[in-house]
């Protein structure tokens, strides 16, 4: 008899009403997706631990780490176990890594805090990241595009929400919004958010179902969408598809893609600031905000609209029209304001989309059968360009101030850097073909796989 | 999540093959107000971070 975790325990019957699932979906991603709000926590912890931005930014940088390491390695086992029993898994080790901190918090121990948020929870990060993303696009057979559109938008709402959340706890449980006041609710603030994060993540686990083998979106006819370009009905198995050039080739698109949005990310509020004298510190928060609102869009927009594009009409997109609009704010970002914050504003919904649209891109190409385990090992190239982002537009910055530029110019570099990434990404996606039938499962094997484990 | 319904799920059956005849997975009510929280509090914690991201935006336009 199955456990109430096992895949067997939650196949919906036939006529099960698919729009339950996103919700589900959603409220794990929307927890996980608090790491990119971490920095509200800096200036509390760096007063905590009396210790500087570096020391502090490393709890961040090792959680991201650990999502790409725990991704790639626990994919296989998401894929065997099903969403729930890994919904569950993620959202204990998720809890568990803000339970640990709290402890590091109360103690004044830094190294748990490392070790709880950011190795204990980043297992967290990776597990939930790719736990309800196959099984909506199984949901989803006719629409993957805008299934994991919904899905990742979540990621990015996530930190929509835990950043004003995490600021208001911090300043209801310490008194006050000033420094101090906030650095004396961290620890109450780290309880709060996990006891919410533990309630949200087990009410996803409980209404998470997968299809019924049988069952088809009405109206749905697979053999259309298989007649599609790069679109396959065969599937193939995660350890034979990192074996092919297809694999290689989307890892690049999503490094180039990832480190490009980086490139603006990581340095928005200065950026705008040294372009245009006159924006204050206040106005550059509100274009950060802006940038926010575009990455999250971009992540269902885009993604959706991928369904009758075409999932390689689309990185063409993110990539082609990326590179064009860094030129623009290369060459003409500095004469006008509104067209730097629109260039800036579509790379970023371009950034939102590449991770939003790779899964779907993924099951175009190598099935759905692993497909949440490929994903996994391709989110290596997320852990890769979060490392390589930040030390290329860093280092250029600093290059470029230590030869005495200021402004718009200290930014030319970097910008031209991740116009050739960029043209490197593009090249990388127009050599994708279909992958060769001697990598597919042989039929019927993947599908009594799948439903006997 | 154990509240088993008793409906006969075959008339969603589009292949006509494995008749079900209960749901071992219970989608019953229970889960449909489960769901339906679920549901309202994604929506609502979404609201809730777009307004308050929309808010912080529009110091770009007012600061």
């Amino acid at each position: 008899m199955p456990s109430i975790l096992d895949r067997e325990a939650i196949i919906a019957p036939r006529q099960f009403n698919r729009w339950l699932i996103p919700a589900a979906a959603l409220a794990i991603h929307l927890c996980i997706g608090q790491v990119y709000a971490f920095s509200v926590f800096k200036i509390p912890m760096m007063g905590h631990f009396g210790t500087g931005d570096v020391a502090v930014g490393w709890i961040f940088s090792v959680a991201i780490a650990m999502l790409g390491l725990a991704a790639a390695f626990g994919g296989t086992w998401v894929e065997r176990s099903g969403p729930r029993k890994s919904m569950v898994v993620a959202g204990t080790f998720w809890v568990a890594g803000f339970l640990v901190a709290s402890l590091g918090i109360a103690t004044g121990q830094l190294w748990l805090v490392y070790f709880g948020y950011g190795v204990v929870g980043g297992i967290g990060l990776g597990i939930g990241y790719i736990s309800p993303v196959s099984t909506l696009m199984k949901w989803f057979p006719d629409r993957p595009g805008l299934a994991t559109g919904l899905a990742i938008m979540g990621f990015g709402g996530g930190a929509l929400i835990a950043s004003p959340l995490s600021n208001g706890l911090m300043a209801f449980f310490g008194g006050g919004t000033d420094p101090a006041h906030l650095e004396a609710g961290l620890l109450q603030t780290f309880l709060t958010l996990a006891a919410v994060y533990a309630v949200v993540i087990a009410l996803g686990a409980i209404v998470i179902r997968v299809p019924h083998p049988d069952w088809t979106p009405p109206g749905w006819d697979p053999s259309k969408a298989a007649a599609k370009p790069l679109q396959t009905s065969a599937n193939v198995s995660a350890d034979s598809a990192i074996r092919t050039p297809q694999f290689w080739l989307l890892w690049i698109v999503l490094f180039c893609n990832v480190t490009a949005g980086i490139g603006i990310l990581e340095n928005a509020a200065p950026m705008i600031q040294d372009y245009f004298d006159w924006i204050t510190p206040a106005a550059a928060a509100g274009f950060v905000g802006l940038l926010s609102l575009a990455n999250m869009a971009g992540r269902f927009v885009w993604s959706a609209t991928s369904d009758s594009w075409g999932r390689k009409n689309n990185y063409m997109m993110y990539l082609g029209v990326g590179l064009a609009l860094y030129l623009v704010i290369a060459l003409l970002g500095g004469a006008s304001v509104v067209v730097f914050i629109l260039a800036t504003m579509v790379i970023l919904s371009f950034y939102g989309g590449g991770f939003s649209t790779i899964p779907a891109y993924l099951k175009d190409l190598f099935g759905v059968f692993q497909v949440g385990a490929i994903h996994g090992r391709l989110l290596t190239a997320w852990s890769a360009a979060g490392i390589a982002g930040p030390l290329i537009v860093n280092s250029v910055l600093e290059a470029q101030a230590d030869a005495g530029l200021t402004g718009a110019s200290l930014y030319s570099l970097s910008l031209y850097i991740m116009v050739g990434l960029l043209a490197i990404g593009f090249i990388a996606n127009l050599l994708v073909r279909p992958v060769h039938p001697r990598h597919h499962v042989p039929e019927g094997r993947d599908r009594q796989k799948e439903y006997a484990q | 999540m154990s509240t088993p319904t008793a409906r006969n799920d075959t008339a969603g059956n589009t292949t006509g093959s494995t008749p079900v005849t209960r749901d071992p997975a219970g989608t019953g009510g229970a889960y449909r107000t489960i769901a339906a929280v679920l549901a309202v509090i994604v929506i609502a914690a979404l609201a809730y971070g777009l307004v308050q991201t929309a808010l912080k935006a529009s110091a770009l336009f007012t600061g």
